[in-house]
C-alpha cells in the first residue's frame, strides 16, 4: 500500500516568511516515514528540531521527501510509539530494580530494644533534624565511639549531642531507619547488622569488616 | 610639683639601669647582665624599667647576632622571660606585641613567644580578646613565611624536601607557634570545659575556641598545605608531619566532633561572605562606620586550610576518633567534595597530592555500587571530575597522576550501574586527551564484559544506551585526516573494544546490539580509518626514506621551534628523528593489524551464522 501526498507549499511559499521552520517540521513529522525522519534528524519535539536545523536544510528535506516519496505508512506511528514505550519500560524496569534495593519492603536489618520510653507523640520524620546522645559498642561490649562519656564523679553528657538530618542518607542505614521508630526522650538499643552499618569493609582502624554494631541511642531533640 | 620630681628621678634610675644592662650586653658580659636584672634588690627598678627595656633587648634578637654571639641572644631571652614573670602583664603584653609587629626575624619571633604566652597567662582578666590579638600578630609572621619551590618531586624523592631550607624554617617556626598555642587550646578543651558552666565563661571559651580554630586553619593553609605531611616510613616521622599531628591534636581538644566543627565553619563562612558582600555594596553608597569595620575583621576560613584539615583527618586518619562512627561513607564522600576540589585546584604538586590522597582514601572502604547516579548532577562532583582529569593529564609527578587514574577507576566501581553509565558518558564527552579517552574506553569494555557475564543483562550496557556511548567512541575527530599518532591511544582502545565485541557477542545473539551497528561502523569508522592508516603510513615511510638520504624536509625551511613550559626544546638530530619516525610506523602497523583482525572476525562470525542458519 503506497501513500501519496501532494506538496502543501509551493517553491515561492517556501522561500517566503509565511512558512516557518516549525510549520515545515510539523509537516515533515506527520508525513515522512520514521526512517526518513531518523535519517534527517527530524525526530523529537517540534521546537527542538526547529532549533537545530536551518530553514535551508528543512526545505532540502522537504524537497527530498517528495523526490523519494518516502512517506509515512499507515500504522507506522503506532509501531514507533510501541518501540519507544518498550525502550523506556525496559529502562525504568532496570532502574526500578536498582531502586528496589532501597525500598523499605526488605526486612529491616536491625532490632530495636526500648530501654527508656519516650513521649510516644513526637517521632522524627525524614528531613527533620534530630539531636542524640549515643554509645557505639561492638557486639562484645567494647565501646568504639560515644558522645556521652561517663567519667568517674561526673555527670554524663558534657559533650554536645550529635545532630543530623533524618532519612537523607547522612548516617548509616540502621540509624536512619531506627531513629524514625523512636519518640522524643526515648532511649533505645539498636542492634544493627553489618549490612546496614559499615558492611563488608568496615571502617579503617575502628570497625572490622562484616561487623554488627550495637548503639545505645537517646533521642533528646527534634528540630 | 613634688610628684613631678619623683617621676623624673625614677626615670633617671630606670634609664641608668637600662643603660647598664645594654652596655653589659654589648660587651658580651651576659652573666652580669642577667644577674643584675634578676637581683632581688633591683626588682622594683626592673618592674619600672620593663616597658623601656623590652625594645632595647629586642634589638639584640637578630639572626646575625645569633651567629656572632649566641650567648647574648640567650641572655636577652632569659631576661625577657624574667620580665614576663614579674612585670605588669598587661603593659608588657602591649610592648611585646608591638615588637612582634615591627619587623620579622625568626630569632625575635621565637624569643617573643614565651614571654607573650606568659603575660597572657598572667593577665587578671581576658577582656577585649587579648589572645585573639596576640594570635593575629604572631601568626602574621607564619603567614609571611616563604613557601618551598615546587620541585615536582615523586614518591620517595619527597623526603628530600625535609632538607630544604625553606621547609626547615617553616617547620621550626610552626613548631614554635604550636608550643605557644598549646596551653590556650588545653584551657578550653571540651574534656575540661565543664568546670565553669556560667554563661559568660562559656561565651568566652567559645570565642577562644573559634579564635584558635581559625588560626590553626590558617597555619594549615599556609604553609603546611605546601609541605609533605604524609608518613612514608613509619620508623621516622618528618618534622612537617610532627607539626600536623600536634596541630590536629589541638583541634581535637577544641572540637569533640570534627564533622560538626566543619559544618559550623562552612555555615559561618557562608554568613561572613554574605556579610562582606553586603558591606561592600553599602560602602559604595556611604562611608563605612565603626560597626561595619568590626564585621570586616572576621574573615572566612580558607578553603585550602579546610582541605588540608580534611586530608589529615579523612586521608591520614589523624584524630579520626573525633568523627562520629555513624555517618555513611557516601555521605562523607559528598561532604568532602569541596575540600577535595580546593586541594586539586591548587597548582602546587604538594597540595594536589593531598587532594588525590583524600579522594582515594574516602573511596577505599566504600563497597561497590554504593553511590547514586544523582551525585553526578551535583556541581561539586562535576567539578571534581574536571579537576581529576586535569591532574591525570597535566600534573608533572607521575605517581600523583597514577593514583588519580587508579582513583578514577575506583570511583566508577563505587557507582551503581546507572551512575557508571553516566560517568563514562561524562568522561567521554569531556576528555580532550587521547590517553584519557583510551583509558575510559578500556573501563567501558570492562563494564560490558561484566554485563555479558552477569545473569541478567543491564540495559545501560547494551542496546540503544550502549550505542550512544559507542557513537562517541567510534569516530575520527577529523575524518581521514585525523592525526593518528596523536590519537593512537584512543584509536587502539576503540579497536580493541570492537574486536572484543565482535568476538564475544555472536551475530545470532547480538546481546550488545553491536551487530546492528556493524554496517554503519564499517562505513563511518573502519573505512575512513583504513584510509587514514594508509595515508599516514605512506607519509611517514616517505619521511624515513628522505631522512635516510639526508634530504632536507620540505617544511624545515620554516622557522619553527617547540617550547615546553617556557623552555625551547632543541632541534631533533637525524638519529632522533629516525627513531621517532620508525616508532610511528610501528604504531600504524599495530593499528592496521587490529583493524584487519576486526574485519576478518566480522566476516568469520557472519559466515558461521549463515552456516548455522542453513
Amino acid at each position: 500500500m503506497s501513500v501519496e501526498i501532494t506538496p502543501p507549499y509551493t517553491e515561492d511559499q517556501l522561500a517566503g516568511d509565511n512558512v516557518s521552520k516549525k510549520d515545515l517540521v510539523t509537516f515533515l513529522q506527520s508525513s515522512a516515514s520514521i526512517e526518513f525522519q531518523t535519517e534527517h534528524k527530524l525526530k523529537g519535539a517540534v521546537k527542538n528540531v526547529a532549533k537545530t536545523r536551518t530553514k535551508e536544510q528543512l526545505i532540502a528535506d522537504y524537497k527530498e521527501l517528495f523526490d523519494t516519496k518516502n512517506f509515512k505508512q499507515p500504522g507506522e506511528d503506532e509501531k514507533e510509539e510501541e518501540r519507544k514505550k518498550k525502550a523506556t519500560e525496559s529502562l525504568t524496569e532496570k532502574t526500578k530494580k536498582l531502586d528496589l534495593k532501597d525500598e523499605p519492603q526488605t526486612p529491616p536489618k536491625y532490632t530495636k530494644y526500648v530501654l527508656k520510653k519516650g513521649n510516644k507523640i513526637n517521632y522524627p520524620r525524614p528531613g527533620d533534624t534530630v539531636l542524640c546522645y549515643y554509645v557505639g559498642k561492638m557486639p562484645d561490649g567494647t565501646v568504639f565511639d560515644t558522645n556521652s562519656e561517663m567519667r568517674a564523679g561526673q555527670k554524663k553528657k558534657k559533650q554536645q549531642p550529635l545532630k543530623f538530618k533524618v532519612g537523607t542518607g547522612q548516617v548509616i542505614r540502621g540509624w536512619d531507619e531506627g531513629i524514625q521508630k523512636m519518640s522524643l526522650g526515648e532511649t533505645a538499643e539498636l542492634r544493627i547488622e553489618a549490612e546496614w552499618a559499615y558492611g563488608r569493609k568496615g571502617l579503617e582502624g575502628k570497625i572490622p569488616p562484616n561487623s554488627a554494631l550495637v548503639f545505645e541511642v537517646e533521642l533528646v531533640g527534634i528540630e | 610639683m613634688a610628684t613631678t620630681n619623683i617621676e623624673t628621678s625614677s626615670t633617671v634610675v630606670e634609664s641608668t639601669l637600662i643603660q647598664e644592662v645594654v652596655e653589659l650586653l654589648e660587651a658580651v658580659k651576659t652573666k652580669p647582665a642577667v644577674k643584675m636584672i634578676k637581683d632581688p634588690a633591683n626588682i622594683d627598678r626592673v618592674k619600672e624599667a620593663a616597658w623601656d627595656l623590652v625594645p632595647q633587648l629586642c634589638s639584640f634578637l637578630t639572626s646575625e647576632r645569633e651567629l656572632e654571639t649566641v650567648s647574648v641572644v640567650c641572655a636577652c631571652e632569659e631576661i625577657l622571660q624574667y620580665l614576663s614573670d614579674v612585670g605588669n602583664a598587661k603593659e608588657l603584653l602591649l610592648v611585646l606585641l608591638e615588637q612582634a609587629d615591627m619587623f620579622k626575624d625568626d630569632i625575635k619571633f621565637k624569643a617573643l613567644l614565651r614571654p607573650v604566652q606568659r603575660c597572657l597567662q598572667r593577665l587578671p582578666s581576658r577582656k577585649g580578646n587579648p589572645i585573639g590579638i596576640a594570635l593575629e600578630t604572631l601568626c602574621a609572621h607564619i603567614q609571611e613565611l616563604p613557601l618551598p619551590e615546587d620541585y615536582q618531586l615523586e614518591d620517595a624523592e619527597r623526603q628530600l624536601l625535609e632538607a630544604d631550607e625553606t621547609v626547615r624554617r617553616i617547620c621550626s617556626c610552626v613548631t614554635a607557634i604550636l608550643t605557644f598555642i598549646k596551653p590556650f587550646a588545653e584551657e578550653v578543651s571540651w574534656k575540661n570545659r565543664h568546670t565553669d558552666t556560667s554563661k559568660t565563661a562559656t561565651r568566652t571559651s567559645n570565642k577562644q575556641v573559634k579564635e584558635l580554630m581559625g588560626h590553626l586553619m590558617k597555619i594549615l593553609s599556609h604553609p603546611l598545605a605546601f609541605i609533605d605531611l604524609s608518613v612514608t616510613d613509619s620508623s621516622s616521622i618528618s618534622r612537617g608531619r610532627e607539626c600536623a599531628e600536634r596541630l590536629v591534636t589541638f583541634m581535637s581538644y577544641l572540637h569533640a566532633d570534627f564533622h560538626k566543627a566543619l559544618v559550623q565553619i562552612l555555615e559561618d563562612n557562608h554568613a561572613i561572605e554574605k556579610e562582606q558582600k553586603r558591606t561592600k555594596e553599602q560602602q559604595k553608597d556611604s562611608p563605612a562606620d565603626m560597626d561595619e569595620l568590626d564585621t570586616l575583621i572576621a574573615e572566612p576560613v580558607s578553603k585550602l586550610g579546610l582541605g588540608t584539615f580534611a586530608y589529615l583527618v579523612f586521608g591520614e586518619n589523624l584524630c579520626s576518633d573525633n568523627v562520629p562512627c555513624v555517618y555513611r561513607l557516601e555521605y562523607l564522600f559528598e561532604f568532602n567534595l569541596p575540600f577535595m576540589n580546593a586541594l586539586l585546584e591548587t597548582p602546587e604538586s604538594m597540595v594536589r597530592l593531598k587532594g588525590v590522597a583524600l579522594f582515594v582514601s574516602l573511596l577505599e572502604h566504600m563497597p561497590a555500587l554504593t553511590l547514586s547516579s544523582h551525585l553526578l548532577e551535583f556541581a561539586p562532583m562535576k567539578q571534581l571530575l574536571q579537576n581529576l582529569l586535569h591532574v591525570i593529564v597535566y600534573c608533572p609527578p607521575k605517581d600523583i597522576r597514577q593514583s588519580a587514574v587508579k582513583g578514577l577507576s575506583s570511583l566508577l566501581q563505587k557507582f551503581e550501574l546507572a551512575g557508571r553509565y553516566m560517568l563514562i558518558l561524562i568522561l567521554l564527552k569531556s576528555s580532550t586527551h587521547a590517553g584519557v579517552t583510551g583509558y575510559v574506553i578500556q573501563l567501558l569494555k570492562n563494564e560490558i564484559d561484566r554485563n555479558l557475564k552477569s545473569d541478567q543483562l543491564n540495559a545501560f550496557f547494551c542496546g540503544s544506551q550502549l550505542e550512544k556511548l559507542l557513537r562517541l567512541i567510534f569516530t575520527l575527530p577529523e575524518g581521514v585526516e585525523t592525526d593518528l599518532l596523536d590519537q593512537s591511544e584512543c584509536v587502539m582502545a576503540a579497536l580493541n573494544l570492537l574486536r572484543y565485541l565482535v568476538l564475544r557477542d555472536k551475530p545470532s545473539e547480538d546481546f550488545t546490539g553491536i551487530w546492528q551497528q556493524i554496517p554503519r561502523l564499517q562505513e563511518v569508522y573502519c573505512g575512513p580509518l583504513q584510509t587514514a592508516i594508509d595515508m599516514s603510513h605512506a607519509h611517514y615511510a616517505l619521511d624515513i626514506e628522505r631522512t635516510a638520504k639526508g634530504e632536507c624536509m620540505a617544511d624545515s625551511s620554516l622557522e619553527t621551534s617547540l617550547s615546553v613550559s617556557g623552555h625551547v626544546m632543541p632541534e631533533m638530530d637525524d638519529k632522533q628523528r629516525m627513531s621517532l619516525l620508525t616508532t610511528a610506523l610501528h604504531t600504524f602497523d599495530m593499528m592496521q593489524s587490529i583493524l584487519s583482525r576486526v574485519t576478518e572476525l566480522i566476516d568469520i562470525q557472519r559466515k558461521t551464522q549463515l552456516e548455522n542458519s542453513a
